[in-house]
């Protein structure tokens, strides 16, 4: 499976990190609420109470990728990171996430001279200062 | 009089150009051209103007032709984007509200029972909720509020413009 943007897998769109965090969270969650459904007898029915425990056991893991996903995307686009992440974070129910899909930049192409990542609508490079082909305004009529 | 004649000749011979006149008016324009010389004068030189534009020809710079060609697809291109990005907003508007409003209802359940669980008093997990679902519940109606203005500054509609 890859993003529509570009030819990313998915697997490499979110750092390991993210995903060893997701994993950790969720088993952690399935723990703890298991073991304190059951120290307090709790009278929701097993399935209800697993199929619970797992909900929120992937919502609250879920974020952790996302987190990932949106981390690594905001650099590949030149946009805040940490901003971003907070963002996703803060603003729940996926709705942190949904706006960063509504806002996001496009995606930075490599500078034709020194082949670092700059904006789509950059004349110059940010880095080395050259002039981007086909950047820019192009004269209409040249001087002989 | 005579000049109403006059009046009605060259507008004739003008029409006859452009949509063309009846055989009546044909006829009659005729008669008038053959007693006034200058209806008859008027005529030719419209004839002669209209032939020598039709026979007038310039060279067309090949790259005009091409800069043209692209503002017309950029500019076609634009509008169909702005339509897209528009669409994209909206409905990421609808779905935030949905969202919130799912997600909401979702953690008021969770909380009521995991607060159920860790002995928390009503108001204060009532009150967790509530203000753990406020960011959400605002960027949502900031975005059915503000949904045409964000699109109109997207940067994918400002990429193509």
């Amino acid at each position: 499976m890859s993003s529509r943007e570009g030819s990313t897998p998915i697997h490499s769109a979110i750092p390991k990190t993210s995903v060893i965090l997701a994993v950790l969270l969720f088993v952690a969650i399935e723990v703890a609420m298991h073991m304190l459904f059951i120290r307090n007898h709790d009278p929701l029915p097993l399935i209800a109470r697993y199929l619970f425990i797992l909900a929120v056991g992937l919502y609250i893991g879920s974020y952790a990728l996302f987190s990932g996903y949106v981390y690594r995307d905001a650099s590949r686009r030149g946009m805040p990171k940490v901003p971003w992440v907070l963002i996703v974070l803060v603003i729940p129910y996926g709705v942190g996430f949904l706006l960063f899909f509504l806002l996001r930049k496009p995606l930075l192409k490599p500078c034709i001279h020194c082949g670092c990542g700059i904006g789509t609508e950059q004349a110059f490079c940010s880095f080395c200062g050259e002039p981007q082909k086909k950047a820019g305004v192009q004269p209409a009529w040249r001087i002989s | 009089m005579q000049n109403d004649f006059h009046r009605r000749a060259r507008l004739l011979i003008d029409q006859a150009h452009v949509v063309g006149i009846s055989p009546e008016e044909e006829s009659w324009l005729n008669i008038h051209t053959i007693n006034c010389t200058e209806c008859r004068d008027y005529a030719e030189i419209t004839e002669r103007v209209i032939q020598g534009l039709g026979s007038f020809s310039f060279e067309v710079d090949p790259g005009l032709t091409e800069r043209v060609q692209k503002a017309l697809t950029r500019s076609a291109e634009a509008v169909a984007t702005s339509h897209v990005v528009r669409q994209k907003f909206f409905s990421g508007a609808v779905i935030s509200l949905l969202l919130t409003l799912v997600g909401s209802l979702a953690s008021w359940e969770a909380a009521a029972l995991v607060a159920a669980q860790i002995h928390i008093s009503p108001w204060t997990w009532k009150t967790g909720v509530v203000l753990w679902s406020l960011p959400s519940l605002c960027v949502a109606l900031v975005l059915i509020s503000g949904w045409p203005y964000l699109a109109g500054n997207s940067y994918e509609k400002r990429e193509v413009a």
